[in-house]
């Protein structure tokens, strides 16, 4: 487990350096400089941080809900932070990318303890599939909304970005506002990573150990909701490395959903970097989210045709 | 000279003129009379969208179909580049009414082309002359040409082939030839042009595109920043010959 640790890390640093450099940087050192520190080390932190985050809170809240579809996007969290993120940058006037980062963990949030309220922390497979899809519909169809009444008439082209995810052109300010809630947020989810692992054996087994469910469960919505704002609003939703990697991370740990944490984190990031290459290898921009929802979906149909008896489908 | 005075006080009470677009708008703002002119779009009367909004004040306004100005009894309807549509041709057939469909300007030339056909249409061809020359006056004294980018929110830009081009070339500005008519940040940064013409066109409102405008590399490139008023660039129309004798002055 640890030398797989290891070698993802090893790739991840290989493939990052690769982003990095990709396209080619031009000769002159002070414009290289530049354009690294400026351009290029923000969107690669950022990518990076974002896969990490989606990774992270897609096995936290898959261990949550005993849910191997329950992900940040499936679960409607990440188009709730986009509606959130939208509401306070194109309504509320917002600018600073901090606010906005609140706005959209308010978002995510709301989104998360909708889907509790309407389907239950330990419902069925079918139930919080549906009320969690209800709810990312609703959330899109709100952003894009919000977006066509907005004051600026180029506003609605910004749907895109939001919906599909987007990492052009961002400024440090910007990535920062990602980052830093999003690995506190992280480090904090790491932290219930036995919690949750005993959650796993049962509600009653974890309260005999001296977890207490009520408040994990409220703890790791807050903080998946605080990760997933944070990136949501620098970057739009991103949908379904979420979903794949946290699949990833369980094989690696053979099903221990808590400490799968880690691993999928590292598949995210990975997955993450891998899609935003291919989108800079194009000679025009597409949103990052076509190319993980093209990868993704083939892998979320097997996951539900796979356990179709389980989810009663 | 009874027919002829009937004949002139038809003609003046006949001369009721409405448009349906942005870009038709310009020409009547520019050269129709007070009292000719009966409707004009609600984009030209908005400040934010038409240079010329001050002077369509009080003017009623419509959006854009002809429905919306029947009631000011319009004896001639401009529109441009097929707006309105069939449906529209065959109302206006019906009642009487001309409708004018404007052909969209390709060139400066086209404008100038376009400045005395509606003037002539108001009777009076003219009223286009005092425009006409001055926008030959840019076209004799073009300075000579620089590298330069127009750059939008985003990095919307031109292609060098557009209306908005040529006009840049009578400010002496040569629209660089950009992939899918975008600059991205990288493309600025290592080859900055020398005149970056920016538009602000509604810079106070929330986009993505605005927060791009807003990234601190564009503000440290050493390229001239010159402003554009993004409004008059929308048509590229008439409204263009004072923006471009403005950018002439900022420039020198």
């Amino acid at each position: 487990m640890k030398r797989a640790l290891l070698l993802g890390l090893l790739l991840l640093l290989a493939l990052a350096a690769l982003h990095l450099l990709t396209p080619a940087l031009p000769a002159d050192p002070a414009l290289r400089g530049m354009l690294l520190t400026e351009l290029r080390l923000p969107r690669t932190m950022l990518v990076v941080a974002y896969g990490t985050t989606l990774g992270l809170t897609g096995a936290a809240l898959q261990a949550l809900f005993a849910n191997p579809l329950a992900s940040p996007d499936i679960t409607g969290s990440s188009s709730g932070a986009a509606l959130g993120a939208v509401g306070g940058a194109y309504w509320l006037g917002l600018t600073e990318p901090l606010a906005i980062a609140v706005c959209a963990a308010g978002g995510a949030l709301a989104a998360l303890a909708f889907l509790l309220t309407l389907a239950g922390r330990r419902a069925d497979g079918t139930t919080l599939l549906l009320a969690g899809l209800g709810i990312s519909l609703a959330c899109g169809a709100a952003t894009s909304l919000a977006l066509a009444l907005a004051p600026s008439p180029f506003a609605f082209y910004d749907a895109y970005g939001w919906l599909f995810g987007d990492f052009t052109d961002r400024s440090l300010a910007q990535v920062a506002a990602a980052i830093v809630p999003a690995t506190v947020a992280g480090l904090l989810l790491l932290r219930r990573a036995h919690a949750l692992d005993m959650l796993a054996l049962g509600e009653d087994v974890a309260a005999s150990l001296g977890h207490r469910p009520r408040r994990l469960a409220v703890e790791v919505v807050a903080l998946a909701a605080v990760a997933i704002g944070a990136c949501v609003a620098v970057a739009g939703a991103v949908g379904f490395v979420g979903l794949i990697a946290p699949f990833a991370g369980r094989a690696a740990t053979r099903g221990h959903p808590g400490r799968a944490m880690l691993p999928s984190a590292l598949v995210g990031a990975l997955l993450l970097l891998l899609a935003d290459l291919a989108t800079r290898g194009l000679d025009r921009p597409i949103p990052l989210g076509v190319i993980t929802a093209l990868v993704g979906t083939p892998l979320f149909l097997w996951l539900i045709t796979h356990q179709r008896r389980g989810l009663a489908l | 000279m009874a027919a002829f005075a009937s004949l002139l006080a038809g003609s003046v009470a006949a001369l009721r003129v409405a448009s349906l677009n942005l870009c038709s708008d310009e020409y009547l703002l520019l050269l129709a009379r007070p009292g000719e002119l009966v409707s004009v779009s609600k984009l030209a009367a908005d400040p934010r969208d038409s240079v010329l909004a001050r002077r369509a004040a009080g003017v009623p306004t419509n959006r854009g179909r002809i429905e919306d100005v029947l009631a000011e009894r319009p004896t001639l309807v401009l529109t441009m580049g097929g707006g309105g549509g069939r449906a529209s041709a065959a109302i206006a057939g019906r009642l009487g009414i001309r409708l004018v469909d404007l052909p969209q300007p390709a060139t400066v030339g086209d404008v100038a082309a376009n400045l005395r056909r509606v003037a002539g249409l108001l009777g009076e061809p003219r009223r286009a002359e005092p425009l006409v020359t001055r926008l030959r006056g840019l076209a004799a004294t073009a300075p000579a040409s620089r590298d330069a980018i127009w750059l939008g929110g985003g990095g919307r830009s031109l292609a060098p082939t557009s209306l908005g081009a040529q006009w840049m070339a009578l400010a002496g500005l040569r629209q660089r030839s950009l992939p899918g008519g975008r600059a991205s940040l990288e493309t600025l940064a290592v080859t900055p042009p020398a005149v970056l013409l920016i538009s602000h066109y509604r810079a106070g409102q929330v986009s993505q595109e605005q927060r791009w405008l807003a990234h601190p590399l564009i503000a440290r490139l050493p390229s001239r920043r010159i402003a554009a008023d993004g409004r008059a660039w929308t048509c590229a129309g008439p409204a263009m010959i004072p923006e471009i004798e403005r950018i002439r002055k900022d420039t020198q």
